[in-house]
């Protein structure tokens, strides 16, 4: 893939990722066929600020795991109120790295 | 799921499951059935969430009021055998070096991801979660 290109995609989702990501998705973005440019370009990544919003907001009812995918956890939390509020506050500091990790996952499938 | 993510995940059922059982305990013999716990949510809006009445329900059932408890939170009797199952499995694994609990949430997670199953899960936590809120639990 073009170096334009890659850069361009890394300016417009830079803050879906973790910063220590960016620089691998860039080589991975290089390394890749040039035909997977159309796919790449219409993925939908989950936003962390959005995540953290709807954590501090309905993350007692699970509702920020659910919107990533993290079903399991998100049953778990919606059974137990929050991990009895615990889980909940804790949750609103993670829920943002863990948004950036499910993202990268998902690029992940599309660059292999 | 990696071998740090699985061992991750161990400790976090394992350090759960601990403080569920400490959490009944403790309710179980120090609680009447008459005082509401506080969630968080409740705290905030003052509207019960949908797993508030789930201590009392599991007390109920330990005393062996099965439909007190289904009238209270029919969420109880779900987390209740959860609570049975989960330690086991934990230790079942630890025993053998299986990862049959790992492999098990991952199948309920695809199980309920289905929307033919999704749909009506979240139609009845709903219902529940209506039928609490009339209930002013």
């Amino acid at each position: 893939m073009e170096v334009e290109k890659a850069d361009m995609f890394i300016m417009t989702n830079a803050k879906f990722f973790e910063s220590h990501h960016v620089p691998i998705i860039r080589d991975r973005l290089l390394k890749a066929d040039s035909s997977k440019w159309s796919v790449i370009t219409s993925l939908q990544f989950h936003d962390p600020t959005v995540s953290l919003i709807v954590s501090i907001l309905v993350g007692t009812l699970g509702i920020d795991r659910f919107i990533i995918g993290d079903i399991g956890l998100g049953v778990g939390k919606l059974l137990t109120c929050g991990g009895l509020g615990v889980w909940w506050l804790v949750d609103l500091f993670l829920i943002m790295g863990a948004t950036k990790e499910k993202n990268m996952t998902k690029l992940n499938q599309f660059l292999h | 799921m990696n071998t740090l993510k699985k061992h991750k995940a161990y400790f976090f059922l394992a350090t759960a499951s601990s403080f569920a059982y400490m959490w009944i305990y403790v309710h179980y013999f120090h609680l009447d059935y008459n005082v509401s716990l506080q969630c968080i949510f409740k705290y905030i809006t003052t509207i019960p969430c949908p797993s508030c009445g789930v201590t009392r329900s599991i007390i109920l059932f330990l005393d062996g009021r099965i439909l007190d408890s289904l009238k209270l939170n029919p969420l109880g009797l779900l987390i209740f055998p959860a609570l049975l199952i989960i330690p086991s499995l934990i230790v079942y694994d630890a025993t053998t070096r299986c990862d049959l609990l790992v492999r098990a949430i991952r199948n309920f997670e695809i199980f309920v991801n289905r929307k033919a199953i999704a749909i009506p899960l979240i139609t009845l936590v709903l219902l529940n979660w209506t039928w609490n809120v009339f209930k002013h639990l």
